[in-house]
């Protein structure tokens, strides 16, 4: 199943506060992909993020102006009928049968799911590291776990945002499934379950290491690297 | 299904004081730097500036161009000093915002946007990309599944227009608390966890506010569908 077919089973939506800061330019590159990502599953998405944008325009239009300098205008004319220098880059559709949604698989440069360097994270577990940066040391990265996999109990210092894109799991709340965003906050240890009919693929921005409870898991801990 | 389960929680609030009473407070803030004339004198109106983009894409419209820059450019400056961009490179990217209205004019659909959202996302991109360095995920307006459900009624041409005005009423009646979050959003870019750290209330407060907004840009246009 591909996003298209499952964009009305979405029950886990972030909340409105997330679109707002999408449409600020407020969030960092990871959380700006994760939260385009979730977007694209949504079928209201274009309408409530033009009214979000029109915010930003409303208040850019009521900005005391600034001075600029003499000749701007005239140099701006002077550049309209100069050839532009880069071409744009184009956005990726969804591709039939693969679980990366449009605005992941444009920024993964059009790679499928298969053609990604997954590496052991754990029995079951493989994840691949996608960026780190941004405020309070962030983390994007995917993770691919076999069905029936148990997640043990971990934290994070601040948020942890896990978009599913395959499969389903589970936590105390619920169970998420293709679409779905999981948010935890920072505070709360949690364990996570993944659904037993087929594997599970998701995408997760989380801020900080991961921290696991156990003392197996925190053996392994040097390992995780994330 | 909107996100309207938050509300009830946050129904209480004091009644909405009047503007006298909050623009000083936001101006101590530095959060109102409000143009005055500008208030006075309403804006060249959208419908007007959305014809402007127009006719640079039917006929590659220079007068139009300088009129759409004279408004612009230097609110685009004055919006990307409030990013914490230097004097120099906010001068630059303004030009070279109004540059990307030139070449993308025959892209520009009055139905989703007014010429202001468009303009104001063209140099919001521009900022991630240049000053930020990087890359903004986006949607491609083409893909099927961002399409709408139904087709918009034929009389909704310019739906981008009426959304802007009615967004800026809006804005213009949210309680001083929602508002100041939404600008330290848009105007300073501040992730919520900066924000919450700016004004010291806890993150939830910061995102419930936000939340409380749309709820209200939402309500103010619930009868466009």
């Amino acid at each position: 199943m591909n996003a298209l077919t499952q964009r009305k089973t979405v029950t886990h939506r972030l909340g409105d506060e997330w679109l707002m800061a999408y449409a600020a330019g407020a969030l960092s590159e990871g959380q700006s992909l994760l939260v385009a990502s979730h977007l694209s599953y949504l079928d209201d998405t274009a309408d409530r993020l033009a009214m979000a944008e029109a915010a930003g325009g409303a208040l850019v239009e009521t900005l005391r102006p600034d001075i600029m300098s003499p000749d701007a205008l005239a140099r701006t004319l002077a550049l309209l009928d100069a050839p532009e220098t880069k071409p744009a880059p184009r956005a990726a559709h969804a591709l039939p049968g693969d679980p990366l949604p449009p605005p992941l698989r444009a920024w993964l440069g059009g790679k499928s799911v298969d053609e990604l360097p997954w590496s052991y994270l754990g029995p079951g577990m493989k994840k691949v590291k996608l960026w780190r940066g941004g405020p309070n040391d962030q983390r994007l990265w995917m993770l691919r776990a076999e069905p029936g996999v148990k997640i043990p109990e971990h934290g994070h210092s601040g948020t942890e945002l896990v978009l599913v894109l395959k499969g389903s799991l589970e936590d105390p709340h619920g169970v998420f499934r293709a679409g779905d965003v999981e948010e935890s906050d920072g505070s709360l240890s949690h364990g996570l379950k993944i659904g037993g009919e087929e594997e599970c693929i998701c995408l997760a921005v989380t801020e900080g290491p991961t921290r696991f409870k156990g003392w197996i898991a925190k053996l392994l801990q040097p390992f995780i690297g994330l | 299904m909107p996100h309207m389960p938050m509300q009830t929680a946050f129904e209480i609030r004091p009644a909405r004081p009047v503007r006298q009473n909050w623009r000083p407070h936001l101006r101590k803030l530095g959060l109102m730097d409000r143009d005055k004339a500008s208030e006075e004198t309403p804006p060249e109106s959208p419908e007007e500036m959305a014809a402007l983009i127009a006719a640079i894409a039917r006929d590659a419209d220079r007068t139009a161009f300088a009129r759409l820059f004279g408004y612009y450019a230097p609110r685009l400056k004055s919006y990307l000093r409030r990013m914490r961009v230097d004097e120099r490179q906010a001068e630059d990217l303004a030009q070279e915002a109004m540059l990307t209205v030139w070449r993308k004019a025959a892209l520009f659909d009055p139905e989703k946007a007014s010429a202001g959202t468009w303009i104001f996302t063209i140099a919001r991109n521009r900022f991630i990309d240049t000053v930020r360095r990087e890359r903004r995920p986006d949607f491609d307006p083409l893909d099927p599944m961002l399409q709408p459900e139904e087709a918009r009624p034929a009389d909704d041409e310019m739906a981008g227009a009426e959304i802007a005005v009615r967004v800026r009423a809006a804005l213009t009646d949210l309680p001083p608390d929602q508002a100041e979050v939404v600008e330290l959003s848009f105007l300073e870019g501040l992730p919520h966890s900066a924000i919450a750290e700016r004004l010291g209330i806890p993150l939830g407060t910061v995102k419930s506010r936000l939340r409380l907004a749309f709820a209200r840009l939402r309500t103010a246009l619930e009868d466009l569908k």
